[in-house]
C-alpha cells in the first residue's frame, strides 16, 4: 500500500547489490537494485527496481514498502521491501516456593496478545502483522489468618479478567496510556472493595502487594503498590518503582488497612531492554548490577532468559533467602516470529 | 478401603481402573463378579450432601446412566451405574481441538433436550453442572449427561445450589452470601451457553481469559448469530438470558435450519455472478471479432465494451469478497498468544476460604489459649497447649489474630523476622470471640530484650461478657 508522501524531508537514490535472500524469488536473478528512499513526516518510503545493468531496466516490476519511522530496514539495500517489520515480545517467568515455605503466597500472571489490524471487509490481516501487547503482573500475599495466596491469587485473577474484558480494548487506541491507566485504577479499586467486603464478612485480615505492567509495542504502563519491584534493564539497571515500605512495616498494599491508590508511571522501552517484575524474595539478596549482568547483552533466546532467572533465584537462595521467589520478564525482539 | 481390586466393593464389584475425579468423589470402572459385566462406580463420602442417587433413580435412562446399586462400607458410599463407552467433550477438546459449528449446534440442541427433560419432571430437577467434562458422547454419537452431584430439586420458583464449577456455574450459583444463592432454570441456560463457548472456542472459561474473549475474536468461523446466542445465554443477570432452556433450543434449531438455507443461497448467488461475468466476456469477444480494422468509431465502442467487462469483473470479485467476509462474521480484533497464571489459591475462590475458616474454628478446643508475641511483631498460637517459655513451639504455629496497631490505631503489617522501629506506643489487639470460651481467661504477654536478654512479662485476666460473642 502506498501512502501519499507529505513534506518530503530527504530523498536518497542508490544503486546496491543484493543477495538472493534479500528479496523474494521474483528477483533472485537480479544482481543490482536501483532504489530510492524518501523520508517524510510519515516515515520512510522506499522503492526498489531491479535492473540488469546500471541504467537499463530489466523488468517493469517494482516493490514499494513503508516502514516504521525508526526502522532502518527499508533504507536502500535493506530487505523486507513490501512487508511491514513485525515486533515481537519474548517472555520468561520464574515462580518458586523457596526452600522454607510451605506454600507459595506469590501469584503472577503473564498474558500476551496480538492486536490485529482489520481488513477492508473485516477479518484479521494476519500477514500484515499487528502490535504485540502484554500484561505482566506479580502479587505477593502478606499477613493475616488465612494464607496469603488467597489475596494474591484473587488480585491476579481479577486483574487478568480486567485485561481481557476492558484492558485490551483500551490499549487499542493510539494514545492508550492515560485511558488505560484510568481503567486500571478503577479495576484496582474494585479489587480493593472486594477484599474489604470479604474481610468484613469473614473477620480476617489479608492483603497483597501488586505490581502490574501493560506493554504495547515499545510503550509500557506501570501500576504499583507494595514492595514488589519493576526494573528496566538495559545499559543501566533502572528501578522503576519505589518500595512502599518503611520502618519495618509495609505502608501500602491491596487490602483493607493500608490501601492508597497505586503509583502510576509510563515509559518506553528500548529494543534491547528488558522489563522485569519481581517480588521481594527474588530481588532482596541480589547485589546492585546483578540483574544487568544477567539480562543485558546480545540477542537472548527465550530458554536462556529462563535459565538466567533461575540462576538469579538460586543465587538468592544461596545468600540465605527464605521467601517465595517470583519474577516475570519481557523483552522486545526487533523482528521475527512470535514464540 | 476397596481399591485396586484388593477388596471387591460390597464383595461384588472388582475395581479395574480409575476413570477420573469428580467434584465430590472418584470414579472407577468395575467388573461385576457375578454377571461378568462392567459398570461405573462413583465413590463419595457417606456424609456428603447431595441427592445424586435420588435424582438418578428418577431420571430417564436415555439421558444419563442408570443407577443399579448402592453400597455403603467403611465410611464411603459407592454408586454403581451404567458404563458409557465413549469420551467426554473435554477429552475430545484435548485431542482434536474445538468442534465445528454444525457439530456444536447439534451438541447444543441435544444438551437442551436432555436438560429440558429434567426441568419437565415433577418436581423439576436442575442439573447445575453442565460442562464439557460432564457430557459424554458414546460410540453411536448419543449424548449422555453424567455426574448429578450438583443436581437439586426445585421446590417452588427457585432452589438452593450445593456446589458449583468455576467458569461454568452461573453468577447466582457462585454467590458468597448463602441468602443470595438461588438458582432456577436460567442457571442451566448459563451452563449450556458456557459449554457451547468452550467447545466452539476451545478455551476453558475457568482459565484466562475467563470467557472474556468473544467467540468471533478467537475463532473467525463462528457465525455472528451463534455468537449472539452464546452471549445472551451467558449474561450475568438471569433476566437478560433466555428464560427457559426451550427458548434457547428454539434459537439453536432455527440457526441450524438457517445455515442450511444460507449455504444454498450463497452458492446460487456466486454461481450467478460468475455466469454473468462469463457472459460479458463472451459478448466482448464476439464484438471484437466483428471489428473492422482502422475505424475510429469502432475503437470507441470496443473501449466501452472493454470498460463494461472490467466493471463486471470488479463487481464480481468485490461481491464475492464481501459475501465471504459477511459469512465469516466480524473477524478477530486480537489474537491470544500466551496465557500463564500461577497461584496456589485454590479454585472456587471464597467458598473454599470459608470452608478453611470454619475448619480452623473447629480445630481449637475450648481451653485456655496461649498467645505469644514473637520477635518482629508476628504472634503465633498453639491451640490448647501449655508451652514452656515464651517462644516454644512458635515455628509451626498458625498466625493468630493478634493485630498490631500504631498510636493512631492504624494496623501495621510487619514482616516475620524484621524489626519494627517505632517511638510510639504499639497496641496489640486480640479479638475475644475467637477464643470461644465462656470462662475467665488468662492472657500472658512476654517480651525479651534482644541485647540484654531481660524478660518483661504482663498478665491480664479476661472474662468474656454476655453479648460480646454474639449471644
Amino acid at each position: 500500500m502506498v501512502l501519499p508522501v507529505l513534506f518530503v524531508k530527504k530523498c536518497v537514490f542508490s544503486l546496491t547489490r543484493t543477495g538472493e535472500k534479500a528479496y523474494n524469488k521474483k528477483y533472485k536473478n537480479s544482481r543490482w537494485i536501483l532504489s530510492a528512499s524518501v523520508r517524510s513526516c510519515r516515515g520512510f518510503f522506499s522503492v526498489a527496481i531491479p535492473v540488469d545493468v546500471v541504467g537499463k531496466k530489466k523488468r517493469g516490476r517494482f516493490a514499494v514498502g513503508m516502514a516504521c519511522p525508526r526502522d532502518r530496514s527499508a533504507l536502500p539495500g535493506g530487505p523486507r521491501v513490501g512487508r511491514r517489520v513485525d515486533m515481537a515480545h519474548m517472555t520468561a517467568w520464574y515462580w518458586d516456593r523457596g526452600n522454607f515455605r510451605e506454600t507459595n503466597e506469590d501469584s503472577f500472571s503473564l498474558q500476551r496478545v496480538r492486536l490485529c489490524k482489520k481488513g477492508v471487509f473485516g477479518g484479521c490481516r494476519k500477514d500484515k502483522g499487528g502490535t504485540p501487547a502484554a500484561l505482566l503482573l506479580v502479587c505477593d500475599g502478606i499477613g493475616g489468618m488465612p494464607k496469603g495466596e488467597i489475596a494474591s491469587g484473587f488480585a491476579a485473577e481479577r486483574l487478568t479478567e480486567w485485561f481481557y474484558g476492558e484492558g485490551i480494548d483500551r490499549m487499542r487506541a493510539l494514545f492508550w496510556q492515560k485511558k488505560t491507566a484510568q481503567s486500571a485504577l478503577a479495576a484496582f479499586e474494585k479489587v480493593q472493595e472486594e477484599i474489604e467486603r470479604f474481610e468484613q464478612r469473614e473477620k480476617v485480615c489479608i492483603g497483597t502487594t501488586c505490581t502490574m505492567a501493560l506493554v504495547k509495542g515499545l510503550g509500557f504502563l506501570l501500576l504499583h503498590t507494595g514492595d514488589s519491584r519493576a526494573y528496566l534493564i538495559g545499559r543501566r539497571e533502572r528501578r522503576l518503582t519505589q518500595d512502599h515500605y518503611s520502618g519495618g512495616a509495609l505502608r501500602r498494599c491491596l487490602g483493607a488497612f493500608c490501601h492508597q491508590g497505586p503509583d502510576v508511571l509510563w515509559g518506553r522501552m528500548g529494543k534491547k531492554e528488558t522489563l522485569l517484575l519481581c517480588t521481594d524474595g527474588f530481588y532482596r539478596a541480589l547485589p546492585e548490577g546483578f540483574l544487568k549482568g544477567c539480562f543485558y547483552g546480545d540477542r537472548q533466546e527465550e530458554g536462556n532468559c529462563y535459565k538466567r532467572l533461575k540462576g538469579a533465584a538460586n543465587f538468592g537462595k544461596a545468600q540465605g533467602e527464605k521467601d517465595n521467589q517470583t519474577a516475570v520478564l519481557l523483552r522486545q525482539e526487533g523482528r521475527g516470529q512470535d514464540g | 478401603m476397596a481399591e485396586n481390586g484388593k477388596h471387591p466393593i460390597g464383595g461384588k464389584y472388582e475395581i479395574l481402573s480409575r476413570l477420573g475425579q469428580g467434584g465430590a468423589g472418584q470414579v472407577f470402572r468395575v467388573r461385576d463378579l457375578r454377571l461378568g459385566k462392567d459398570w461405573t462406580v462413583k465413590r463419595v463420602r457417606q456424609d456428603c450432601p447431595g441427592m445424586e442417587e435420588q435424582v438418578l433413580s428418577r431420571v430417564d435412562g436415555r439421558l444419563c446412566p442408570r443407577i443399579v446399586d448402592v453400597v455403603e462400607e467403611e465410611g464411603w458410599r459407592y454408586l454403581v451405574m451404567d458404563l458409557i463407552d465413549g469420551e467426554s467433550l473435554e477429552e475430545h477438546l484435548h485431542k482434536e481441538g474445538p468442534y465445528g459449528v454444525e457439530e456444536a449446534l447439534q451438541i447444543g440442541i441435544s444438551l437442551c433436550d436432555a436438560i429440558l427433560s429434567l426441568h419437565r419432571m415433577q418436581p423439576p430437577i436442575l442439573y447445575l453442572d453442565c460442562k464439557p467434562a460432564n457430557v459424554m458422547v458414546d460410540r453411536e454419537g448419543k449424548l449422555w449427561l453424567i455426574d448429578f452431584g450438583s443436581a437439586v430439586e426445585m421446590n417452588g420458583q427457585q432452589a438452593v445450589p450445593i456446589s458449583a464449577s468455576l467458569g461454568y456455574a452461573a453468577p447466582e450459583q457462585m454467590q458468597r452470601d448463602a441468602k443470595e444463592r438461588r438458582v432456577d432454570e436460567r442457571s442451566d441456560v448459563f451452563g449450556i451457553g458456557r459449554t457451547l463457548y468452550a467447545i466452539l472456542g476451545g478455551m476453558d472459561p475457568a482459565r484466562p481469559p475467563y470467557g472474556a474473549c468473544r467467540l468471533t475474536d478467537c475463532r473467525a468461523e463462528v457465525p455472528a448469530k451463534l455468537e449472539k446466542i452464546v452471549d445472551r445465554s451467558t449474561r450475568k443477570r438471569p433476566e437478560e438470558r433466555y428464560q427457559t432452556v426451550e427458548a434457547l433450543k428454539a434459537e439453536l434449531a432455527g440457526l441450524e435450519a438457517q445455515n442450511d438455507r444460507k449455504k444454498r443461497g450463497w452458492a446460487l448467488l456466486t454461481a450467478g455472478t460468475w455466469f454473468l461475468l462469463a457472459l460479458t466476456v463472451w459478448q466482448a469477444m464476439l464484438f471484437y471479432a466483428k471489428l473492422p480494422g482502422g475505424d475510429p468509431a469502432s475503437y470507441g465502442s470496443a473501449l466501452r465494451a472493454f470498460l463494461r467487462m472490467l466493471l463486471c469483473a470488479l463487481a464480481a470479485v468485490l461481491w464475492q469478497r464481501l459475501s465471504a467476509a459477511l459469512q465469516k462474521g466480524n473477524g478477530r480484533s486480537y489474537e491470544p498468544l500466551q496465557n500463564v497464571l500461577r497461584t496456589e489459591k485454590k479454585a472456587g475462590r471464597w467458598p473454599m476460604l470459608l470452608l478453611f475458616f470454619l475448619l480452623a474454628q473447629s480445630l481449637f478446643p475450648k481451653e485456655t489459649l496461649n498467645a505469644y508475641a514473637a520477635a518482629g511483631g508476628q504472634a503465633v498460637w498453639e491451640g490448647g497447649k501449655e508451652q514452656e517459655g515464651p517462644f516454644a513451639g512458635i515455628e509451626d504455629g498458625l498466625l493468630s489474630p493478634v493485630i498490631l496497631r500504631d498510636a493512631r490505631m492504624r494496623k501495621l503489617l510487619v514482616k516475620k523476622g524484621s524489626v519494627l522501629e517505632t517511638q510510639e506506643e504499639i497496641y496489640l489487639e486480640i479479638a475475644p470471640e475467637l477464643f470461644g470460651c465462656e470462662e475467665e481467661l488468662e492472657i500472658r504477654v512476654d517480651a525479651v530484650g534482644r541485647q540484654s536478654g531481660r524478660r518483661y512479662g504482663y498478665l491480664l485476666r479476661y472474662r468474656p461478657q454476655k453479648g460480646e460473642d454474639g449471644r
